[in-house]
């Protein structure tokens, strides 16, 4: 039953070969409950590949066009974007030993300011992501982030306000399960109206809660 | 083309050189200086500074990394918290790290609290909370790993504990965390796996889903041997389809039948080779005569 | 000489702002039908639409060329109707958030029959899970395969297929009972 399913399924997405979708049909035409499930998801596929949508709202590329940049990116834009792309370096055998003496430099200048302690490697999934956070607070002078992944610190992660009156700020962050709130103008704390849970603060108020997936 | 890679080389260099400091956290040393430093700046009187330099010794030789022992200083005095409160918030993390306990979920309830204006009396009230409920799973913990559990490094089992006792704070009896870890031990799974469903428990059930559900989905995973990805992506789309209109009942059932399964986690019911004729066009392969 | 979508990009970095309108006309119905089956809502996909055109020739420079434009802007373009996803759990000021907060789990359907004119096929769509829509959209109205679905949403194939599957039944499931009418 359940292969037979997985072949259904496989023959609606067009990845059976001549044989196995002659069989499949027969086997189609042979089962009643098989043959109502395979129209009904035919029926389904068709509805949506034949649908006819929407055309793109008139003057939609004069209204790109319009609101795009006047100039490219600002120099320490581009900078940093020179910085932090990912480019391809050609090496040799005089590229590595320039780099190992620049390491080995680094090491030997360090080494007279005292010891040296390494991080702690991280493990693989350690990886962070970018992720957004935004508030609704027209009347703000400023909104903070402070939450677990920076100590409650209130001054240190500031969002900017955008054009629309909503603040906005990105944050590098490890998978995980992290409790924030907001604070408006240095004050006053705020939860996230779309956090995606709250959890008592131990302290007899409530945090918001972002849950970060790393997949 | 070769200015470029010039370029690139020197500024590899130059960042390396820079960076490396960067590397070496704060130096214990500097770290006590720090915090004397920080204590006259906040105008403490003699003996609450002597007194403070000896907690945060302490807290140092008890293996609390020098730059959080100077961050709680900092934030005390910022806040113009009194310096013997300071100083208990110290003892109190060098006491949990000193019980084997990791310190980071009491250091960071202190830093709340103190970021918050509550009073340090009811800060060294909430720690002590933390650091029962720290204590208690890691008795869990422990208890899994001595019955079988795969153990993995210190930093894995500082992960399971704080896991285990997020979900205690959350109102999870110890008692499901421990036959959660009971089972993972009897199904030789490894620390990362019993974390990670400990902590899909939780996720799910501060989401709304009640509370057994979220044990036994959280027992299912474990069951199964789902990785931790495979984890995550489950409790992604039971999310998911709670947000499109599903109840739970139906997310726990739908998913049970036929997700990822696997320590891969990227198996599935479709996984397969795909042979001749196997390549998937675009859409569908159906053909519009047969509607 | 025809205009490849490379030679447009590549004029664009180059400083030649206006030539980017040849994009934009190739590709608005395109963008503009993603969006709007993801979001089931025109007004929102004009705007994630436009966002996604500008987003994309603000990082140009980021785009690589041995992938197409078109793939690239698909990715674009979802990310967008996944971020407006996400904010549209919170379109409450922060006055109302008392009134909100206890009642937030209690009725995710309700957004659903706000709007009344819309077909059946995207009211059935707006009941699937995002993720489950993402692959049915991008499968069956985008015409993508697995392989390049899996690139452009970031997600392995065999889970993209598991979620296909989950998704046509729920479909099928809604568009023959859920909803009361047959398609």
């Amino acid at each position: 039953m359940y292969k037979e399913r997985e072949m259904l399924q496989r023959l609606l997405d067009g990845e059976l070969n001549d044989s196995e979708r002659e069989h499949m049909l027969k086997a189609i035409d042979a089962d009643p409950v098989l043959k109502r499930d395979y129209e009904g998801f035919a029926e389904t596929i068709l509805a949506l590949e034949d649908a006819k949508h929407p055309s793109a709202p008139p003057f939609f590329t004069a209204e790109v066009m319009r609101r795009l940049p006047e100039q490219r990116a600002p120099f320490w834009k581009q900078a940093s974007l020179f910085l932090f792309r990912p480019h391809t370096v050609r090496w040799n055998m005089a590229t590595l030993a320039f780099l190992l003496l620049a390491a080995l430099f680094a090491s030997v200048f360090l080494a007279g300011r005292g010891a040296v302690q390494t991080a702690a490697p991280e493990q693989g999934k350690a990886q962070a992501v970018m992720v957004a956070f935004r508030l609704q607070a027209p009347g703000a002078q400023s909104v903070a982030l402070a939450g677990e992944f920076n100590k409650w610190m209130k001054n240190e992660i500031l969002l900017t306000r955008t054009d629309t009156g909503e603040w906005y700020v990105e944050v590098p962050l490890r998978a995980g399960t992290y409790a924030y709130m907001f604070v408006i103008d240095g004050r006053t704390w705020m939860p996230d109206p779309s956090a995606d849970a709250y959890r008592d603060d131990g302290f007899g108020s409530r945090n918001s809660v972002r849950r970060v997936y790393h997949l | 083309m070769a200015m470029k890679k010039m370029l690139v080389l020197t500024i590899a260099a130059v960042v390396l050189m820079a960076s490396a400091p960067a590397f070496g956290a704060q130096a214990p040393d500097d770290a006590l200086a720090a915090v004397e430093r920080r204590a006259a700046e906040a105008g403490y009187a003699f003996e609450v500074r002597t007194a403070l330099v000896a907690k945060a010794r302490e807290a140092l030789e008890q293996g609390i990394a020098p730059e959080d022992v100077a961050a709680l200083v900092k934030k005390g005095a910022d806040q113009k918290i009194g310096g013997q409160s300071v100083a208990l918030f110290l003892s109190i993390a060098a006491e949990t790290k000193r019980q084997g306990l990791p310190e980071g979920p009491v250091l960071n309830r202190i830093h709340q609290g103190i970021a918050k204006g509550v009073p340090s009396d009811k800060v060294l009230i909430a720690a002590g909370q933390v650091k029962e409920h720290l204590a208690a799973a890691a008795e869990v913990v422990d208890k899994a790993r001595s019955q079988g559990l795969r153990s993995g490094s210190a930093k894995e089992r500082d992960r399971a504990i704080g896991a285990a006792a997020v979900a205690l704070e959350a109102g999870f009896p110890a008692d499901d965390i421990a036959k959660i870890g009971g089972l993972a031990a009897e199904k030789k799974r490894a620390l990362p796996q019993f974390a990670r469903a400990v902590e899909s428990m939780a996720n799910l059930n501060e989401a709304g889903m009640p509370r057994e559900m979220a044990v036994q989905t959280a027992r299912q995973f474990v069951i199964l041997d789902f990785s931790e990805k495979g984890m995550a992506r489950q409790e992604i789309e039971m999310f998911s389809m709670r947000r499109s209109g599903w109840s739970w009942q139906d997310a726990f059932t739908r998913l049970h039948t036929g997700g990822e399964r696997g320590t891969g986690g990227m198996s599935g019911p479709f996984q397969h080779e795909s042979g001749a004729g196997g390549g998937s066009g675009s859409g569908s392969g159906l053909q519009r005569n047969r509607r | 000489m025809e205009l490849t979508d490379e030679k447009v990009v590549e004029r664009c970095l180059q400083g030649d702002r206006d030539v980017y309108s040849h994009l934009v006309d190739k590709y608005q119905q395109m963008v503009y039908v993603l969006a709007f089956r993801m979001l089931g809502d025109e007004a929102a996909a004009k705007d994630a639409a436009q966002e996604s055109f500008l987003s994309a020739y603000v990082s140009l420079r980021s785009f690589r060329r041995e992938a197409k434009f078109s793939s690239w802007l698909t990715s674009i373009t979802l990310n967008k109707c996944r971020d407006m996803l996400r904010g549209r759990k919170d379109t409450v000021s922060v006055d109302d958030l008392e009134e909100v907060l206890p009642g937030r789990d209690a009725d995710p359907e309700e957004r659903f029959h706000q709007k009344e004119n819309e077909d059946l096929l995207q009211q059935a769509l707006n009941k699937l899970p995002d993720e489950y829509r993402e692959v049915i959209v991008l499968k069956h109205i985008r015409g993508l395969d697995y392989a390049e679905i899996a690139q452009t949403a970031g997600v392995s194939e065999g889970a993209l297929k598991v979620r296909a599957w989950r998704a046509r039944e729920m479909l099928r499931f809604l568009l023959k009972e859920g909803l009361g009418t047959h398609v």
